[in-house]
């Protein structure tokens, strides 16, 4: 996989602004880990994402525009959503590194120990 | 494991346990089999927002593993083909002690009394298997009363009694009212509807030794974090076990009931993992078997389970097990207001109407409609980003970072009318891990109950536009088979035994000792969650199963010792 191209056309599917986007939060992380998991996938985006001639040499606003002339093609289609859940998901998942994208809009886990808070203890049942 | 029992208990989930408890405590001894584990803090405890039982994109947290265990779907088109039980279509519940009391949002709505006479009512439309249930909600009544106190129900007793009859007042107060349900409180004094705070069975004060709520940001779809939702198992599982009556075996799939030469039920065969995951079979015997498994698998049992002297199925003569396969088709549909409305805090449901359950305009039935358990941020961006925003770039994250907090949810489940042309039957080719022929679901939805869905999605956008929404959207349109966590209808209850898969108690028609005691005995699913009535049944049923009466411990109850 180009890791470069990758990495660029993530950072446009969720850009930084004025809070962090998903390279900050490293969010391609989370994406490799899922097309390491499913290759046909992770072929059809290295196909796509090598059709997308001279995109690292382009300013933000023409790799916009070059992505918006590809965005009904289903393997960008579904890089987009990796990369959205990767980045919305709990910081477990390895997409939403210190859980940045919930400060964002201001959601809480709430949790007493973390994100990741267990349950407590139902182990009492008698096996048999 | 016995070689014998009195009583063996096939599912422990909502119905299961609570059957379980009874017949223990009525001095039985009691098999009780659960196909899933019994989780503890390590395997039911990470908060993955993206497996989870309410959003399972890559997989889920409280079963069926999700190798192993696909079913068939068939589409309206007619194409069968395979699923796994994180994926859509696939109709999954739970597969866990505790079934999906585990992890549910615990609304523990009654059903309304013209709920369960829903044919007298509306007339039966063509191609429907509209039916009454054969007993009043007064008949029920009693047990709800006995489910909210032995479960736990915090709720609004007032505004309840407004709309239920014989209601004796909830163990526990509401769930706070929370900004979203004080906006759309002004919107319904616009509309002239009531309003109510929903019944939850969570603890919003400490109770039974277990923590109140601590209003955390993740709660339907998640084990809580303080063990504040009342389940069937850390209710039920506790009384089923302290009686020292009740064996519980898990990962323990049943293969079949067995029956003897004259086709009467004797007990079941079972395959039990080992640690190892190694399997072996059982085939412990019992005076009777009580299918507690879910509305699907139940009535995949029932199907797998045929005799010489019932070679379609067992309780299956007039070919009625696994039709009417039904749960709660709806509509998610959303409103975005100008200031923030969501906080953070759950479980997030806060107020309810029943203005919209029944007398509608041109259509059958209705149902409750409510605010949403809190949104997950990931939830949020599945289910409900407009369909009109760009799934990526500068905007879509603009939309999450704006409206986020300023979007709230109403939700309704569609009293749906059943179709007997919505099945679940043995898929003639597809195994499971056992070698057990799988579901095969097939069918849809009755063009009443997407009518009767689309007649509440409008009104949904009534409600939020009369609270001040500058606009609305809805997602999440339906129109295939609907069943679900909210599954039911594949074994119904009845008084006429061509018509109907068992008596009403719950007990299959042809067989003495052979009860089914889940939603599958709802002949028809209410506007309502079902848990309750899950419960409620179970109480009922298992009590008259040991000859108990209403409100008396089932510990008291007259009968013959145990077998040994």
């Amino acid at each position: 996989m180009a890791h470069d191209i990758l990495d660029a056309v993530i950072d446009r599917i969720i850009p930084a602004d004025e809070d962090p986007g998903a390279i900050a939060l490293g969010t391609p992380g989370y994406v490799r880990a899922r097309l390491a998991l499913d290759l046909a996938l992770a072929r059809r985006i290295e196909t796509g994402l090598s059709a997308l001639t001279g995109f690292a040499g382009m300013d933000t606003a023409a790799r916009d525009a070059a992505l918006v002339a590809i965005e009904d093609q289903s393997w960008f289609a579904e890089l987009a959503e990796l990369t959205a859940e990767g980045f919305w998901a709990d910081p477990g998942n390895g997409g939403n590194h210190g859980a940045g994208s919930w400060a964002i809009i201001g959601y809480r886990h709430g949790l007493p120990r973390g994100p990741g808070d267990p349950m407590p203890q139902v182990d009492d049942a008698r096996q048999v | 494991m016995r070689d014998r029992y009195d009583s063996i208990v096939v599912g422990a989930g909502a119905g299961g346990l609570i059957a379980a408890a009874l017949l223990a405590e009525s001095g039985r001894r009691v098999l009780l089999l659960e196909r899933g584990p019994l989780e503890t803090s390590r395997s039911l405890a990470p908060r993955d927002h993206l497996r989870n039982q309410r959003l399972s994109t890559h997989g889920h947290n409280a079963g069926p593993d999700v190798e192993g265990n696909p079913r068939v779907i068939v589409d309206a088109e007619g194409i069968a083909r395979q699923v796994a039980p994180h994926e859509p279509g696939y109709q999954n519940n739970a597969a866990v002690v505790g079934g999906g009391t585990t992890v549910y949002g615990g609304q523990a709505w009654r059903y309304l009394p013209r709920d369960f006479t829903m044919a007298s009512e509306y007339g039966v439309p063509d191609r429907s298997s509209l039916t009454d249930w054969p007993m009043g909600y007064g008949d029920l009544a009693p047990w709800y009363a006995r489910a909210e106190r032995e479960i736990g129900v915090a709720g609004d007793s007032p505004g309840t009694a407004r709309h239920w009859p014989q209601t004796d007042g909830y163990p526990m107060p509401p769930v706070a009212r929370g900004p979203a349900g004080a906006v759309l409180a002004k919107g319904a004094e616009v509309l002239g509807i009531t309003t109510l705070a929903p019944p939850l069975l969570i603890n919003t004060v400490p109770r039974a030794g277990r923590a109140a709520c601590i209003e955390c940001g993740s709660c339907v779809g998640f084990s809580c974090p303080v063990d504040a939702k009342n389940g069937t198992w850390n209710t039920m599982l506790p009384r089923a076990l302290a009686t020292g009556a009740c064996d519980l075996v898990t990962r323990a799939m049943v293969e079949r009931v067995t029956t003897d030469g004259d086709g009467r039920v004797i007990g079941v065969s079972v395959l039990v993992a080992d640690a190892e995951g190694h399997l072996s079979r059982h085939t412990p015997l019992a005076r009777e078997v009580i299918l507690s498994a879910g509305a699907i698998e139940t009535a995949r049992l029932l199907l797998a389970s045929g005799s010489g002297a019932e070679p379609e199925g067992l309780g299956n003569g007039h070919d009625l097990v696994g039709r009417n396969l039904q749960g709660h088709a709806s509509s998610r549909v959303f409103g975005l207001f100008d200031d923030p409305v969501a906080n953070d805090l759950g479980p997030g449901v806060s107020i309810a109407t029943t203005a919209w359950t029944h007398g509608n305009p041109d259509v059958i039935g209705g149902g409750m409609m409510a605010n949403d358990f809190i949104l997950l941020p990931v939830a949020y961006w599945k289910q409900a980003l407009p369909p009109e925003v760009r799934r990526w770039g500068a905007d879509a994250k603009a939309h999450m970072r704006h409206n986020y907090r300023r979007t709230i949810m109403l939700w309704s489940p569609v009293h749906e009318i059943p179709s007997p042309d919505a099945r679940v039957t043995l898929d003639p080719v597809v195994n499971d891990r056992f070698g057990l022929a799988v579901a095969r679901l097939s069918g849809r939805v009755h063009a009443e109950t997407l009518r009767t869905g689309a007649f509440l999605r409008d009104r949904a956008a009534g409600w939020l536009s009369a609270s001040g929404a500058n606009r609305v959207w809805s997602t999440g349109g339906f129109g295939g088979l609907s069943a679900g966590q909210h599954q039911a209808g594949t074994a119904r209850m009845g008084t006429d035994p061509s018509r109907s898969v068992t008596d009403p108690f719950g007990r299959v028609w042809g067989h003495d000792n052979l009860f089914v005691c889940d939603g599958a005995l709802h002949p028809t699913n209410g506007g309502f969650n079902p848990v309750l009535t899950i419960m409620a049944l179970a109480l009922r049923n298992t009590s008259a199963l040991v000859g108990a009466a209403v409100g008396t411990p089932a510990d008291a109850a007259p009968f013959p010792p145990a077998e040994q």
